[in-house]
């Protein structure tokens, strides 16, 4: 496990990553894990239904070969449901989905070849790690079965790859849940898949585990070059490991980009409310504009003039020296240091109070005790209509 | 490695048509599965029971009437119903202490205990009539010591409770034993420290609480005693108007070639099922409903 | 001072040294009384007169004959209901389907209908007077008063134990790891074979066992359809009655025995079906 240093990860993901790729000697012991030009996922418009409620309300999207897809959403937003759809473990009630063009929806799951994990593993609990990994293979009919010694192989090769050489012979039962994860994406790579679907990857580890897992199936993801689509409710996680970012709320897509794009212009006021902290102000748009803690923001697009919502983040509020520069007047009202930041609760008049989140170097210049008067002002904020 | 060129090709991007789509299942043999079982059942189950019905509709109201409402069936009625009240009323005590002695208390020979419960469903019912006859018969092991006081078991109504006591008897005890050993220590724990006595937690903490799972198992008891024949047959003594019940008296009416009596005894004895069915689902029902509240 | 005795039971009701000892103690008299002295009376009075009696008794021509009809309907009626308890199971637990409540209360309607009743019906079918007679004695088919009967009769008695125990299992352990065989490749026979049967085989094992007990025990469903032809449609219970009503207490007993025997295999079985779960659950 000592491949997978934790180094403190940046919330936003550099754009570098592709080049922590596998050390030399991985590389060495490492044939082709996939054989198959890998094929891109596209879903169009998908609509699914169960009873009276829409998991899925028209939902589009797209994973180039070799790109790493975050589909991230609140409990209950389909994103689970999507994943599936693409699995053929749900079938959609209308929409289209295809693998490199072809329409997979006339396919069964069992035809697609997607390596699914699944978020609790869906280990074969009779089975040993070996021959969890190794079903895939030997399920196959007859004539397209690879032969005994070869399955062997091709299992000690995959363990090897997720770092389970000598575990073989274990159960499911006797690993840890980071062991476990690592049997359910060798099983899913055993059928040599066309796209890799993951559901909650890390949902059901200890945070320590799952930083090492997420840098690991990062690099293993730029060596397979496979489609690869994972659902989370960890924006964190989502930002750190993706290519992009699609999320999900309520059955329909609210944003589709970049983590840098998706954390610094959010698109609607829900991916601005669900991506990292933030605090919320009415203000008034006037002229497409609005003011926000003495200083004008732009409104998004298409926002009717009158009451409006700012949504802040902590750290996008400066606090200066009273009367240094522009803002409104605030007092403190308490402190709270964690780290290297302060965490300042602040009231203004007429607006109630908000948390600024500020380094301690910026705040050292003056006094900021309990009690004391500060300017506060919006570096900077979001506005959507009401 | 089979290649995704392998895969069914031809039907490219072209949507096919989505209803043949909405009813595709990820798992395979929903039709087979379906199909089967659906058939099995009508066949089996379904079919027979049409029959009989068929039958006993083709009789005119006044037929039926007349044969249901015999001063013969009336008596069968009311011993099979008193005999399962008895039995039942038995079962419910002697069930509500086995699942206590079984859930709260350790000791030894508890899991053979518990395992012997089992017997009277494992156990034919004809081999439970006769073993039961000869323990309560005059020469037997009980009736020679009951009989010379006066109690005659054998052959008369007691013996048909004690018959349908034990082939009904696991029911009160399988259902209360789960919801008691859910019941949490800390309850009255509790209690003893707010100064009730175990009788006071007992009437206003527990039964509240096993009350619903024990009279389902107690309605279960009833019905199954209501439907018992092998081990009634033979410890009853089979007299018209004493010790008859009503299933033996349809297969009577078989045995005489009266199919219209017959057709007419067993829709009774069909439609009462029925109704203690309907009753003991809405208690399970109520149960469950229950045991998430608490 | 007395230390707090952390071993010590913790204070529950009735845990009283008098209560608990007047307890147990009532309950295993009763039990004895109730369930263990049928039991220990069957094997008395079969043995009552000795060994050789017993020996006899059971050799003699109808009773041999009926404990091979009573297997033989077991040979065809567990596996059949076998086969029905998983395509029922299947169909219910791994799909959603209109009419699946309806499915599955219809499935233990045998469970709550009087045996006799079930005979009844089944003569009201195949039976001369029956719905099927008429046609039925234009073909020259006799099926009423015959084995084919029995094992019809036996049918519809023990069709729910398979399924009803396969039903409760399959439910709990939910749909993924089907989902997963699927997935990877796995065709419908692979599915069921490698995945889904290793999960269930306990509880398809108890379910059967109990199917099979009481296919062998049942009384009074084969009794209306039998005709209790000796030497030809007598099973073991309706063997036992006759010898019975004969005054052959011992030849009754006897066939009894056998049938007792069974009875405890069942409950042995149950046992250890129940406790291989468990160990299989812990791991």
């Amino acid at each position: 496990m000592s491949a997978f240093e934790t180094i403190e990860s940046p919330t936003v993901p550099s754009s570098t990553r592709t080049e922590a790729a596998t050390s030399p000697a991985d590389a060495r012991h490492t044939p082709r894990l996939v054989g198959n030009a890998s094929v891109g996922i596209e879903v169009r418009n998908v609509v699914k239904h169960f009873d009276n409620f829409a998991a899925l309300d028209g939902v589009s999207l797209s994973v180039a070969p070799g790109e790493l897809v975050a589909l991230l959403g609140p409990s209950g937003s389909g994103k689970t449901t999507l994943l599936r759809v693409i699995a053929g473990l749900e079938f959609p009630d209308s929409g289209d989905v295809l693998f490199g063009g072809r329409d997979a929806l006339s396919m069964t799951a069992r035809e697609r070849r997607v390596g699914f994990v699944f978020q609790q593993y869906a280990l074969f609990r009779h089975m040993t790690v070996a021959q969890n990994v190794a079903f895939g293979l030997d399920v196959r009919p007859r004539g397209a079965r690879p032969a005994r010694a070869e399955i062997t192989e091709r299992v000690r090769l995959l363990l090897e790859r997720v770092h389970l050489q000598g575990l073989e012979k274990r159960y499911p039962q006797q690993l840890s849940g980071g062991q476990r994860q690592r049997v359910a994406l060798a099983r899913a790579l055993a059928i040599d898949p066309s796209v890799l679907l993951l559901d909650e990857p890390f949902g059901a580890l200890d945070a320590k585990v799952r930083k090492e897992l997420r840098r690991w199936l990062r690099n293993l993801h730029d060596e397979l070059g496979l489609a690869t689509l994972f659902v989370t409710h960890d924006q964190e996680e989502a930002l750190e490991l993706a290519d992009r970012v699609v999320v999900l709320n309520k059955g329909l897509i609210e944003q589709d980009g970049s983590p840098q794009k998706v954390y610094d212009s959010p698109a609607t006021a829900f991916v601005a409310q669900f991506i990292g902290d933030t605090l919320t102000l009415p203000v008034q748009v006037t002229d497409g504009q609005a003011e926000v803690l003495g200083a004008r923001f732009p409104a998004a697009p298409g926002t009717p003039e009158g009451r409006a919502v700012a949504y802040i983040r902590p750290h996008d509020v400066s606090v200066q020296p009273q009367g240094t520069a522009n803002g409104v007047t605030a007092e403190v009202i308490s402190i709270t240091l964690s780290g290297a930041v302060l965490t300042l609760r602040l009231g203004i008049r007429g607006l109630g109070e908000l948390d600024a989140i500020v380094s301690r170097q910026d705040v050292q210049r003056f006094d900021h005790e309990k009690g004391s008067i500060v300017t506060v002002a919006a570096t900077q904020a979001y506005i959507f209509s009401d | 490695m089979i290649g995704l060129s392998s895969l069914p090709s031809g039907r490219a991007a072209a949507p096919a048509p989505s209803r043949r789509r909405r009813q595709r299942r990820a798992l395979p043999g929903f039709g087979l599965t379906l199909g089967l079982s659906a058939t099995y059942l009508g066949v089996i189950v379904l079919l027979p029971i049409a029959a009989l019905l068929l039958h006993a509709a083709s009789l005119s109201p006044a037929e039926f009437w007349a044969i249901v409402s015999s001063r013969r069936a009336v008596a069968t009625y009311r011993i099979t119903l008193s005999s399962a009240f008895y039995a039942t009323l038995f079962n419910a005590g002697f069930g509500l202490l086995l699942a206590w002695v079984l859930v709260r208390y350790d000791f030894t020979g508890r899991r053979l205990l518990d395992a012997m419960i089992d017997l009277p469903f494992a156990l034919p019912t004809a081999v439970a009539g006769i073993a039961l006859t000869a323990l309560f018969a005059r020469n037997g092991i009980f009736g020679q010591w009951l009989e010379p006081m006066g109690i005659k078991i054998a052959y008369a109504q007691p013996g048909i409770v004690i018959a349908m006591a034990f082939t009904s008897l696991p029911f009160v005890v399988r259902t209360i034993q789960p919801v008691l050993e859910d019941l949490e220590v800390e309850i009255e724990e509790a209690g003893h420290m707010l100064g009730a006595t175990d009788g006071q937690l007992f009437a206003r903490v527990i039964w509240p609480v096993l009350m619903p799972s024990f009279l389902a198992g107690a309605s279960l008891a009833f019905a199954r005693s209501l439907g018992e024949f092998g081990a009634v047959v033979f410890i009853a003594g089979n007299l018209p108007m004493r010790t008859e019940i009503t299933a033996l008296l349809t297969y009577i009416r078989i045995d005489e070639y009266d199919y219209p009596a017959a057709a007419a005894l067993a829709t009774v004895i069909l439609l009462s099922a029925f109704v203690m069915l309907f009753a003991v689902n809405a208690l399970q029902l109520w149960q469950l409903r229950y045991m998430r509240r608490s | 001072m007395a230390a707090i005795d952390l071993t010590a039971p913790r204070r529950r009701v009735f845990a009283g040294p008098v209560a608990h000892a007047l307890l147990i103690g009532l309950a295993v008299t009763l039990s004895v009384l109730v369930i263990g002295l049928p039991v220990v009376a069957v094997f008395g009075m079969a043995l009552s007169s000795g060994a050789s009696v017993y020996m006899a008794a059971i050799l003699q021509p109808a009773t041999l004959y009926a404990i091979w009809l009573t297997v033989l309907t077991a040979l065809i009626v567990v596996p059949i209901n076998i086969g029905f308890g998983i395509a029922a199971a299947w169909a219910i637990t791994r799909f959603t389907f209109p009419g699946k409540k309806l499915m599955t209360t219809l499935i233990e309607i045998p469970f709550s209908i009087s045996p006799i009743v079930a005979g009844t019906a089944y003569l009201f079918l195949y039976g001369a007077q029956g719905l099927f007679g008429p046609w039925l004695a234009a073909s020259g088919i006799q099926i009423m008063f015959t084995v084919f009967a029995i094992f019809l009769v036996s049918l519809f008695v023990t069709s729910p134990f398979v399924a009803r125990e396969l039903i409760t299992v399959m439910q709990s352990q939910g749909v993924e790891d089907e989902e997963a065989g699927v997935s990877l490749g796995a065709s419908g026979y692979m599915l069921f074979w490698k995945v889904t049967l290793p999960n269930i085989k306990w509880a398809l094992l108890y379910g059967a066992v109990l199917c099979n007990a009481r296919v062998m025990g049942e009384f009074g469903a084969v009794s209306v359809v039998s005709g209790s032809i000796r030497g030809e449609t007598n099973t073991l219970p309706l063997q036992i009655e006759l010898l019975f009503q004969d005054q052959n207490t011992a030849g009754a007993f006897a066939a009894a025995s056998t049938l007792t025997v069974i009875a405890l295999i069942t409950l042995f079985i149950k046992l250890w079906a129940e406790r291989r779960r468990d160990s299989h659950e812990r791991l």
